[in-house]
C-alpha cells in the first residue's frame, strides 16, 4: 500500500489569511508554469480558480483558452480545512483525495498537505459488484509495498 | 510522461485483472490468454502497456516470455506527486511572506 504523500510548512500569518490566499487566491501564487496540464504541455497555464465551496470545481484556464477541470472541492471550511477531489489530467472516476488544513501556530499557520486515496483505483462501482476491488487493494499492499519505503 | 502512463495503464479493469494475478505469480501471455479466454494478441497489448508504464517486467525463458510485477513501478506516481506538491506549496509560502515583506 502506498503511504499518503504528506507536506507541511509554516507561513508567516493567521489562519484566515493563510486559507483565503489558497483559495481566493490561487491564481496569484500557484506554479502555473510548473504545476498545470499546460506545463505538461510545456506551456504556461493563463489562470487557476478554485470555486471557494462545497462543491466547487478547481479549474486551469490553459495556454489555448481552454478551461480543464482539475478536480472538486469536497470540504469547504474557513479557515481551517479544504479537502479536495484531485483528478487533474485524468477522468473524475480516478480521483485521488487531497486534505489541506490551517492550523494557528506561534509564528503563525502551520499548513498540511495529505495526498491519499491510491486505492481508488480499484473502487470502481463495477469492479465492487464482482467483488474485485478488494482484490486491488491486495495488489498494492503486496506486490508494491516495497516500491516507496 | 511516466506518470501517465501509470494511470493510463490501470485505468482498465482487465488490466487490473492481470497485474493482480501476475502479482500472485509470474505468467506467460498463453496462461494469460488461457485463464482470461481473450486471444493471445489481445493479451500481449494489455501486457505491453503494462510493461511500457514500468508496472511489469519481462525475461525470456525458452521461447516464451514470462511477465513479472516490477516492485518500483509505482514510486514515479508517487515521487511526481511529492515534487507536485513541494512546487505548490513552496510557491504559497513565498507568496506569504513577500506579501507579509510589503
Amino acid at each position: 500500500m502506498l503511504p499518503p504523500v504528506i507536506k507541511t510548512i509554516t507561513v508567516p500569518c493567521p489562519p484566515q489569511h493563510a486559507f483565503d490566499t489558497f483559495t481566493n487566491d490561487i491564481d496569484t501564487w500557484w506554479p502555473k508554469d510548473k504545476n498545470s496540464v499546460s506545463a505538461m504541455n510545456g506551456a504556461v497555464a493563463q489562470r487557476v480558480v478554485m470555486e471557494p465551496k462545497t462543491g466547487g470545481a478547481i479549474i486551469e484556464t490553459d495556454h489555448t483558452g481552454t478551461d480543464l477541470i482539475w478536480g472538486s472541492v469536497t470540504e469547504f471550511s474557513p479557515h481551517s480545512k479544504l479537502a479536495l477531489a484531485w483528478h487533474i489530467n485524468l477522468e473524475p472516476k480516478d480521483a485521488t483525495f487531497v486534505e489541506v488544513t490551517f492550523e494557528p501556530s506561534s509564528t503563525g499557520t502551520t499548513v498540511t498537505l495529505k495526498h491519499y486515496g491510491w486505492e481508488a483505483f480499484g473502487d470502481k462501482a463495477q469492479d465492487m459488484h464482482d467483488g474485485y476491488n478488494a482484490g486491488w487493494v491486495g495488489v498494492f499492499e503486496t506486490a508494491f509495498a516495497n516500491a516507496c519505503s | 510522461m511516466t506518470y501517465d502512463m501509470i494511470f493510463t495503464a490501470l485505468a482498465d479493469p482487465r488490466r487490473r485483472n492481470i497485474l493482480q494475478q501476475i502479482a500472485t505469480q509470474p505468467m506467460s501471455v498463453a496462461q494469460l490468454a488461457d485463464q482470461h479466454n481473450v486471444s493471445r494478441p489481445a493479451i500481449s497489448q494489455h501486457l505491453k502497456i503494462l510493461t511500457d508504464a514500468g508496472l511489469l517486467s519481462v525475461t525470456p525463458k525458452g521461447t516464451k516470455r514470462i511477465y513479472q510485477i516490477n516492485r518500483d513501478g509505482l514510486a514515479p506516481v508517487r515521487a511526481y506527486i511529492d515534487g507536485f506538491w513541494d512546487d505548490a506549496l513552496t510557491a504559497f509560502q513565498d507568496h506569504i511572506i513577500n506579501q507579509a515583506k510589503d
